[in-house]
């Protein structure tokens, strides 16, 4: 049976439950008149207080048929039980938000993205599904249209924004000002096996939080729905926030550091005390929700990096497989690094807190901006690096993509005290 | 007192954290505002505007100057700008400075909130210090002169209306869709607000939230949405949450007032306020806030349009006069001339709706005669005019209006038209009496079309008396010579139907005095509004009331008598007494004129049997109208004179030959009348103790009307009473009713009838003594029928076994009457004796 994840509420409830909503339209059915519009105020609360009396009046909720079509999921659209117009739109049980067409057709997984302010939180989105759709998607064979009116309206602006203007996302409104919608995608992997067939579709929900909502734990209060949902969370460090790094750089060439923001161990423990507080599932005092740890804006690090680091180069996905050897290589190389950076707390952080979690290093605009134009893209366009790898991780770990693990299970496990923390 | 104000932008990081916040605030301000502050003070910028602008550039970018009601019932009062980038160098950062009102409070003197838009004290930059410097008022700046916003409500003429209607709509209910206006130009959006603030009353005005920018209408919550073309789109199809007014697209075409959105009819005070805009009147709507009348109706605004001068369409142009008419004392009097002058104004439309002129007409019922008279004779013409050729009725008005220069032009221009719409007989007579009326006012002459139309209206109004109304009635009273040719023609009906006159002057309050003598036309009257009651059942006292009436002699005018006669009796005929009266009183030679003596024929053939007035009327008929009358109505008379003989003992032997000799002649004779005779024949016969000749004569005719009218007199109780007293009497009806008894026909049936039906039951009824003295008195007249009378009164076997155990004995002696209805094999029961 079919789960569905509100991307609002965060209500989770089978898809065959969801209620649908009347589309007022008018037809032949019945008489052909239209239902009107009733105030909604499930919705209206869910709003908040602003919203006007005149779009609290929506089209009537009514309950989904207990039919064995409908239990099985395969009755798309159900008539109104008033006026007779079939409807396939379908809401959510806690919000009545309504879901975009074939939202409900496929599992929910979100993806939280988090990370201080100014970390590239909006960019990596944008580039990883770029790069989802372009160089990974044809190793993997996988889409990922954009679902929904507003997401696609977004996906469209963003990636005109970044790839053809050349131009960094803005910066990222607080949660406050009601504007970040989650990002909806569908995920189409095919089937692997002598005899699977066909495809296995997953509905991808990145929520882009903007820096501010990650400043202190109160902030993150808002949040803690969402990232008690979360099948898996993206903490973005950015290296120049970390004092060592800002040492080291403050004398090389290049643009001037950036204000200093939230520190991501501070991220890291707010987050881990949100989730313990929502009553996320905990291991032996550790969060279980799986945590990749994507240290951004690595080719500003290269001259911390050796020659052959794995950090230089993208994975190459051969046959469509997540190799396992190469994130742990460069787990390994980013564990290391953040264990000399001050004096490795983030680590300790982390992996006190996280009982799953893998490091990994990328870079999303393959170069440092302009240093006249700091909010703009390289003259030479995004060239990202390892974008892709955290999520790949996190939905390898959910069988969504194949993972290719050659080490012998003891020796991976000697070594792969990160990969999984707890082994 | 200072307003409390926040400022919210990204910047740099500090004790509160870094990015958007916060970043100065009037102490005080709850934290609930804030969180709601947050949600209505954001700002995207344009998707297609430069995206590193320049300072000059940042300039150009749209302001989201907003309005905004929070759930407490307080408003927020925000300005938001974009100024590029942060403090990081990303872009997309905005500063917002906001002032928030108290619930119930209002800017300083009761500024409007649009008044502040880009006021000089807004601020574009956290102040230095983190804390707002006081701030008592939002002085307005030039940017809305009032030049300036009627240019713009010219340059949006065609959408006024529309979006008024829809503002209006807001007001009226919290529900109504929220108006999405689509400019190039934040600016414009303010104006809009603007306009909408100077119209709207002014409370409405000050609950009317805005926003004159967002990206994302969508989460607007705000009454007025202003958006740019391209954030538009989404926005389509949306009609139950928006009403999306598209102002950067070119005009709709239309004529008149634009539809909205939907296609839908723009309300009349919306339409009357985008009038005053376009007309650059702004000024009015303060004072049609003062006036009275529902918030939102057309009247007071339209009024003030036009007295200033501004064109309305028709609706409002009535509804201006419509108010006016109920509120004279709120226009003076140089406002009242400017209204009236533009409402008489010649129209290009055509042709002008009959509400208009109708409104037009009260309006200078109620205030023409306080009005100039170059200012009130345009209005008269023009109502002039709209009665002769509107096909709608509408009221002409008075002459005295008109000026002699003015009634000359009309009378020169009309006059054809008057003459050939009075004379039009297709259309009913509504309106040839009103153009008959427009025809007096302006002298022109129509004398000769009066009397057709006097006659046209009387079938009109005896055929439906309900057509008589109070437009002809001011008619008939403003037109005499009318009413003189309508009396006329209706006194002619009345001497051919007296009944329908009758009936409209029942219903129809026409006036009867005149100087013509119109008898039939009184009398009608009379009978239609005499006392109640009338003659009080006295239809003679009626006839001789109604003949009064006329004020004219008969005995002058035979013809009243008739007319007179239909008038007291309808369809009825007069008794035959009441005849007789009539007769008497009015002797007979009146009645062969009047053509009345049938009435009197009548009278008498169809009187109620027995009724001695019928066969003394008769009498009378023969002896005075011997000439006129028909043979056989001669014969039915003759038949009720020969039973007035018989009544009164005067006729002689041969009863039925002669009864039966008039009846031929009388054939068909009226049954009333034979029923009346045959039992005046047969009572004599019952009664008369020398009839039994002429009984015999009865039985040998074997005339069935006279065997069963002698049936129906032996079964009068009279008889059965004296069958039971006289002894001799019950002798003689047994002696003659079993004469002939060989004799069959109609005799037979009523022979044996009257044996068993009426003697055996008196016999019965007698004690033994009146037996024994019938018996005595028929042994008187022969022992046979004696010894009959025993045999037919002899109970059957059953009957005396009866009598013997029930102790009775019919024995001579005995005092106990018999038994009724004993045995059944009674021999003599079914007939006399055999």
């Amino acid at each position: 049976m079919t789960t569905v994840i509100c991307p609002y509420c965060f209500d989770r409830a089978p898809a065959a439950r969801l209620p649908y909503r009347c589309l007022m339209m008018a037809t032949g059915v019945r008489g052909g008149t239209p239902c009107d519009a009733e105030p909604d105020g499930v919705w209206a609360d869910f709003m908040g207080p602003s919203l006007p009396p005149s779009r609290r009046l929506r089209g009537p909720v009514f309950p989904a048929p207990r039919t064995l079509a409908s239990l099985r999921g395969t009755s798309a659209r159900q008539p109104c039980p008033r006026c007779g117009v079939a409807t396939s739109v379908r809401v959510c049980r806690g919000c009545h938000n309504d879901f975009p067409s074939e939202y409900c057709d496929q599992d929910s997984r979100i993806i939280a993205l988090v990370g201080a302010k100014a970390s590239g939180k909006s960019t990596y989105v944008s580039v990883l599904v770029n790069e989802l759709r372009g160089r990974v998607g044809r190793e993997y064979n996988i889409s990922l249209p954009a679902m929904g009116a507003e997401t696609q309206r977004r996906d469209r602006e963003m990636e005109e924004d970044l790839y053809e203007r050349l131009r960094l996302p803005d910066t990222t409104r607080p949660a406050a000002m009601g504007f970040n919608d989650p990002l909806l995608y569908r995920l189409s992997v095919p089937r692997r096996g002598r005899y699977a067939k066909g495809s296995r579709h997953t509905t991808l929900v990145f929520f882009d939080a903007a820096g501010e909502d990650l400043k202190s734990a109160e902030a993150m209060a808002r949040y803690t729905q969402y990232l008690a949902a979360a099948d898996g969370i993206i903490l973005l460090v950015d290296p120049l926030q970390m004092g060592s790094v800002r040492d080291r750089s403050a004398s090389a060439d290049g643009p001037p550091l950036p204000a200093v923001e939230t520190s991501p161990q501070q991220i890291a423990s707010d987050l881990a005390a949100q989730l313990r507080s929502h009553g996320r599932s905990v291991s032996r005092g550790r969060v279980t929700t799986p945590m990749a740890v994507a240290v951004t804006k690595t080719d500003a690090l290269r001259a911390l990096l050796g020659a052959h680091s794995p950090l230089l180069r993208n994975a190459t996905h051969t046959g469509g497989e997540l190799d396992d050897d190469d994130r742990l290589a460069v787990h390994e190389e980013l564990r290391s690094l953040l264990s000399d950076w001050d004096s490795g707390v983030l680590c300790r952080q982390l992996e006190n807190d996280f009982a799953e979690l893998s490091y990994f290093g990328l870079s999303a605009l393959g170069a440092p901006p302009p240093a006249d134009a700091p909010a703009d893209a390289p003259i030479s366009g995004p060239q990202p690096l390892r974008v892709e790898d955290p999520l790949l991780w996190l939905l390898g770990r959910r069988g969504l993509v194949p993972v290719r693990k050659s080490r012998p299970e003891n020796d991976r496990k000697s070594r792969d005290r990160t990969g999984k923390a707890d082994a | 007192m200072s307003l409390g104000q926040l400022h919210y932008t990204s910047a740099p990081p500090g004790p509160d954290g870094s990015g958007f916040r916060f970043t100065a605030l009037t102490p005080g301000l709850p934290q609930s505002v804030l969180r709601e502050a947050e949600q209505l003070i954001g700002y995207e910028p344009p998707r297609n505007a430069p995206s590193r602008p320049s300072a000059a550039e940042l300039e150009a970018f749209p302001r989201a100057f907003s309005y905004s009601e929070l759930s407490d019932g307080s408003r927020l009062l925000a300005r938001t700008v974009y100024t590029g980038a942060d403090y990081s160098g990303r872009w997309g950062n905005f500063h917002a400075h906001a002032v928030h009102l108290a619930p119930g409070q209002q800017l300083p003197d009761g500024a409007l909130p649009v008044s502040a838009w880009e006021s000089p004290g807004w601020a574009a930059a956290t102040p230095e210090g983190g804390a707002p410097p006081a701030l008592a008022a939002l002085p307005p700046a030039t940017l809305l002169d009032p030049a300036g916003l009627i240019a713009f409500a010219a340059s949006r003429a065609p959408w006024l209306a529309a979006v008024f209607t829809d503002l209006q709509r807001q007001a009226e209910d919290e529900t109504a869709p929220q108006v999405v206006l689509v400019e190039r130009d934040s600016a414009d959006v303010a104006r809009w607000v603007a306009l909408a603030s100077a119209a709207l009353p002014r409370e409405a005005a000050h609950r009317l939230t805005f926003t004159t920018y967002t990206r994302r209408p969508h989460l607007a919550g705000q009454r007025i949405i202003g958006v740019l073309p391209d954030d538009a789109h989404g926005l389509a199809g949306s009609g139950r949450r928006y009403r999306v007014h598209d102002c950067s697209a070119p005009p709709p075409a239309a004529d008149g007032p634009t539809p909205g959105p939907d296609g839908s009819e723009p309300a009349p005070w919306a339409v009357a306020a985008a009038g005053i805009w376009s007309a650059g009147a702004f000024e009015l709507f303060q004072h049609a806030h003062r006036l009275p009348g529902e918030p939102f109706t057309a009247g007071p605004a339209s009024a003030l349009a036009l007295c200033a001068g501004v064109d309305l369409p028709s609706s409002h142009r009535t509804a201006a006069a419509l108010w006016a008419c109920e509120h004279p004392a709120e226009l003076d009097g140089q406002e009242l001339d400017g209204l009236v002058q533009t409402l008489a104004a010649p129209r290009q439309e055509a042709p002008v709706p009959t509400a208009e002129t109708a409104a037009l007409a009260e309006l200078f019922a109620r205030v023409g005669a306080n009005l100039r008279p170059e200012t009130a004779a345009p209005l008269a013409a023009r109502l002039l005019t709209a009665a002769v050729r509107s096909a709608e009725p509408v009221r002409p008005q008075d002459p005295g209006a008109l000026t002699d220069e003015v009634s000359r032009q009309l009378a020169a221009e009309l006059g054809p038209e008057l003459r050939a719409g009075i004379a039009d007989a297709a259309g009913g007579f509504a309106r040839p009496l009103r153009l008959l009326r427009v025809a007096g006012l302006l002298t022109v002459d129509c004398s000769d079309l009066v009397t057709p139309l006097a006659h046209r209206l009387a079938a009109a109004l005896l055929a439906d008396p309900s057509a008589y109304g109070g437009e002809l009635h001011e008619t008939l009273t403003d037109r005499p010579d009318l009413r003189t040719a309508l009396l006329r023609e209706l006194d002619a009906a009345a001497l051919a139907g007296p009944a329908s006159v009758t009936v409209l002057l029942e219903r129809a309050p026409v006036e009867l005095e005149s100087r013509e003598a119109l008898p039939y036309l009184r009398m009608c009257g009379w009978k239609a509004r005499g006392p109640a009651g009338g003659g009080g059942g006295d239809r003679n006292g009626e006839l001789r009331a109604v003949l009064e009436a006329a004020r004219v002699s008969v005995f002058a005018h035979p013809p009243l008598l008739r007319v007179a006669f239909r008038l007291v009796w309808g369809s009825e005929t007069p008794s035959p007494e009441e005849a007789r009266y009539v007769l008497a009183e009015t002797g007979a030679d009146v009645h062969r004129p009047a053509e009345t003596w049938p009435f009197l024929v009548t009278a008498a053939l169809n009187g109620r049997p027995g009724d001695p007035h019928a066969d003394e009327l008769a009498h009378e008929l023969l002896a005075v109208f011997p000439a006129q009358l028909a043979p056989r109505d001669r014969a039915a008379l003759l038949l009720l004179e020969f039973a007035r003989d018989l009544r009164a003992g005067g006729a002689g032997p041969g009863w039925v030959d002669r009864f039966l000799g008039l009846r031929r002649a009388a054939e068909p004779v009226n049954p009333t009348v034979l029923e009346h005779v045959c039992g005046r024949i047969a009572r004599r016969l019952l009664t008369d103790p020398g009839a039994g000749r002429e009984l015999d004569d009865l039985i040998r005719s074997g005339d069935a009307d006279l065997c069963a009218a002698y049936e129906r007199a032996a079964r009068e109780d009279a008889v059965h009473s004296q069958l039971l007293s006289e002894p001799s009497y019950f002798a003689d009806r047994f002696v003659d009713w079993n004469a002939h008894p060989q004799v069959g026909g109609a005799w037979g049936k009523v022979r044996g009838s009257l044996l068993d039906g009426v003697l055996r039951p008196a016999a019965r009824a007698l004690a033994a003594e009146d037996l024994a003295a019938v018996e005595a008195a028929l042994a008187k007249r022969g022992a046979r029928h004696a010894e009959d009378f025993r045999s037919w009164n002899r109970p059957g076997a059953l009957g005396r076994l009866g009598l013997r155990f029930g102790g009775r004995d019919s024995r001579p002696g005995r005092t106990a009457p018999r038994r009724r209805g004993s045995g059944s094999d009674d021999p003599y029961r079914d007939g006399g004796v055999r």
